[in-house]
């Protein structure tokens, strides 16, 4: 369970600051770069996972031009800082698409809502975070959470194991547990790579599994945590793991 | 024609110029004429000259001095010379002597035998004695034309028989014989004979007068001319009838009657001929009127469409000026545009902006607050608020009036708009111990400008809080209908009257209500609303709650999400 990464591109360094005091609680600020070449070096460093693009940099459309850098390599969502709400920037701006904008001097309250817009527009689900007191939606490899008001990501194989609970989804990581508005199967289908069923009711990380009590019917993590695997299931899991018969 | 008799039996005397034999005035005039003499080519309608002289030599005067008068081109005494013979053959005899007395004329290198010979005949008519004074003028005259010489010979012969110097008259005849027998001119031959004749018979030599006559009997017979044969034979009829030769006498009067006949049947063939070619004429005279008159229908026809191509013209020019000066205009205009939106370019960033910033300090300065160097009146803060609040209002107002709104439509979250919204008026909602409530406002997109949406919100909620009480209660809570979200700002505040209601939308500062702080509303926040709705595809209701307050319903294109 990680904070959301952020690299920002701003010439000024008053914006800047500013943008740091709003985010630097929520948020890990991975480097504040100045100009495109700083901004590249950041990207490919930390691999963040939003950027906030200024898109004048000393006069210069080098916002835009970082953010097509972006979307050629490994696309993350971007929000681009502007002063105005006037066509010719946005015009300029919208050749990245799917695109949000933060209008400066940016109000700190606004900017958590953009981001998590910034993040609904990537993946294609506007409104599954924001219009939703708890939620989840997959970025990349990741699991993008929402818990009051909080974004935090999970890493695929952070994730123990998904229990159903009625038409939400409990995860459980190594010490966390959270509630997202999801259906077992639509969990499964986004990571059917590394998850199994073992019951109606669960999802297990392949990876994390320490030992199968065939006889008790239940499965031991390598936290210590049993879960249960039913006769239906029983098959299937057996026969990823043939070794261990 | 001049013909004269003494005696009574003597039917004729022939003097000269009869018989159709152009006299030497006649050639003068004619040797003028630059169509007859072919020196140039020149249609024959255009020149005066030659139609005045044709007609002289038809013998129809009155139209010869109608030529003459129109005539501006040809010499002045040429044209006396012919007015004084048109006079004189007119009978008009004092008049032509004047005309041919002319000292121009008589001086005249080429014309003054012609006057003299205008003169002489005028004295022949007059006094004769004078015109052999003249003639003898002419005699001595150099380079006498022979023509000339001979009428003069013939003239002076003439006189002298009058006068019975027979003797003198036979000398000029005997003269005029010899020449013309020379010359072959049977015509004039014959004529000379017949005067001979008669002045024998004139002495009562019959006998001689019979022997001059047979010749010029037999000489006419060569000339086939009926007048001078018809003469001939009457004058050998009357000489025959003196010698007692009746049946001679008889013959010859039959042969008179004949001709005389034949004259007179030439004549009306001659007469039938000139009325046909009257009426020719007159036919083409009106074929000549019609066309002048389609002429002159063309002309008025071309000169009306000349006259509506100017008109065209000069208005074509008219509206090409009028097109210049919208142009003009149209350039102006550009420019105050181009720098009305300099003006909200400069309100939205230079003014907008820095009150913006105000308000982030001052938010970001509550925030720390263990920092406490500034310690912050939370007045301030409202007043910076409600002062950005007023800007964003105007630029957006303004923005939309002038079209230069960026609208951008697409599907946004609804949640997350009422909740910033909520955060903006959260100390204000303190103060006045408001409980804010939002209910089912979850899952659900609208669709529109988000931008534009806010600003709706924003104003309809400020609005409530105006006129909610101390202590009151807003409520924010959404229901779905069938195409359209319906979002409901509920208060419990004053409500609006029912008049106010009516007019709610329209800008006009009179009807401005008072809030609960006794403070007046401008009333642009509910114009901008309703423009910015519209902008969204939405509507918006205004409605006073039964349970008091007032309910403010607002409609948008919706869908909702898992």
């Amino acid at each position: 369970m990680e904070k959301i990464k952020i690299l920002i591109l701003e010439d000024s360094l008053e914006e800047a600051n500013i943008l740091q005091e709003a985010l630097k609680d929520s948020y890990t600020i991975v480097g504040v770069a100045t100009s495109y070449n700083e901004a590249v070096a950041f990207y490919h460093i930390h691999k963040p996972d939003l950027a906030i693009l200024d898109i004048f940099i000393e006069g210069e459309r080098e916002g835009t031009r970082f953010a097509t850098y972006i979307n050629e390599n490994s696309p993350i969502p971007i929000l681009f800082l502007t002063s105005a709400r006037d066509k010719i920037t946005f015009s300029a701006a919208k050749i990245e698409n799917p695109y949000s904008y933060l209008l400066k001097p940016v109000d700190p309250f606004e900017i958590k809502f953009t981001i998590e817009l910034a993040f609904e527009k990537f993946a294609n689900e506007v409104g599954q975070l924001s219009t939703k007191e708890e939620a989840s939606i997959k970025i990349n490899e990741e699991l993008l959470i929402k818990k009051k008001d909080c974004l935090f990501k999970i890493a695929k194989k952070d994730v123990y194991y998904v229990v159903a609970d009625d038409k939400y989804c409990r995860v459980h990581t190594k010490d966390m547990q959270f509630l997202i508005q999801k259906t077992l199967k639509s969990f499964l289908e986004d990571f059917a790579d590394s998850f199994i069923r073992t019951h109606r009711k669960y999802l297990v990380n392949k990876h994390e599994i320490e030992r199968i009590n065939i006889a008790d019917y239940n499965i031991v993590l390598k936290n210590g945590v049993s879960v249960p695997l039913s006769q239906r299931h029983k098959k299937d899991v057996l026969k990823e793991f043939n070794i261990l018969k | 024609m001049v013909l004269k008799a003494k005696s009574v039996f003597l039917f004729l005397f022939i003097y000269h110029l009869s018989f159709c034999q152009t006299t030497y005035i006649e050639s003068v005039i004619a040797n003028e004429c630059i169509v007859c003499t072919n020196e140039k080519k020149v249609k024959v309608s255009q020149n005066l000259w030659h139609q005045a002289h044709l007609a002289f030599e038809k013998k129809k005067y009155e139209k010869t001095i109608e030529l003459l008068l129109k005539d501006v081109e040809s010499n002045v005494c040429l044209k006396k010379l012919l007015k004084g013979n048109v006079f004189f053959r007119l009978k008009l005899y004092d008049k032509s002597l004047m005309l041919f007395k002319d000292e121009v004329l008589l001086n005249h290198r080429k014309y003054h035998l012609a006057a003299l010979k205008g003169i002489s005949e005028y004295y022949l008519v007059k006094n004769k004695d004078s015109a052999v004074i003249y003639y003898n003028r002419i005699l001595n005259e150099k380079n006498l034309p022979v023509r000339l010489r001979n009428e003069v010979y013939e003239g002076i012969a003439y006189v002298n028989v009058t006068e019975e110097k027979f003797d003198e008259a036979h000398f000029f005849y005997e003269k005029l014989l010899s020449f013309y027998k020379k010359e072959q001119d049977f015509l004039s031959l014959g004529r000379t004979y017949t005067n001979l004749g008669n002045s024998y018979f004139e002495q009562y030599k019959d006998n001689k007068a019979k022997k001059y006559l047979d010749s010029a009997y037999v000489v006419s017979k060569v000339t086939n001319n009926q007048k001078l044969r018809s003469r001939i034979a009457y004058n050998l009829y009357l000489v025959s009838e003196a010698l007692k030769e009746h049946k001679e006498a008889v013959q010859y009067l039959k042969e008179y009657n004949i001709l005389q006949d034949s004259i007179q049947t030439e004549k009306t063939i001659w007469k039938i001929a000139e009325q046909k070619e009257a009426f020719n004429l007159e036919k083409k005279q009106v074929e000549i009127d019609q066309k002048t008159k389609q002429r002159n229908v063309f002309v008025v026809f071309s000169l009306v469409i000349l006259l509506l191509l100017l008109a065209i013209f000069w208005f074509y020019k008219k509206l090409q000026l009028k097109h210049q000066q919208i142009g003009i205009l149209n350039e102006e205009l550009k420019e105050t545009n181009a720098l009305k939106n300099q003006i909200f370019s400069i309100v939205a960033h230079d003014l907008r902006s820095p009150v913006a910033l105000l308000k982030q300090k001052f938010q970001l300065q509550t925030v720390n607050e263990e920092d406490e160097t500034i310690t912050i009146d939370k007045n301030v803060v409202s007043i910076i608020d409600s002062l950005s609040f007023l800007l964003d209002n105007l630029l957006s107002w303004s923005l939309s009036q002038s079209n230069l709104l960026h609208v951008e439509k697409d599907w946004f979250p609804l949640l997350p708009v009422v909740k910033q919204i909520e955060h903006q008026y959260k100390s204000l909602l303190a103060d006045k111990e408001i409980v804010f409530k939002i209910e089912n406002l979850y899952s659900v997109l609208l669709f529109g400008d988000m931008e534009l949406f806010k600003i709706v919100v924003r104003n309809c909620l400020d609005n409530a809080i105006k006129f909610t009480p101390k202590g009151g209660e807003i409520t924010i809570s959404g229901v779905a209908e069938s195409e359209f979200f319906k979002l409901i700002i509920q208060d419990s505040g004053t409500g609006i009257p029912e008049d106010v209601l009516k007019t709610l939308f329209e800008l006009n500062a009179k009807k401005a209500q008072k809030d609960t702080q006794g403070r007046k509303s401008s009333g642009l926040g509910l114009h901008l609303v309703k423009s910015m709705i519209e902008l969204n595809n939405g509507t918006i209701q205004i409605q006073n709650n039964p349970r008091g307050g007032t309910n403010v319903n607002i409609s948008v294109p919706y869908k909702n999400i898992a």
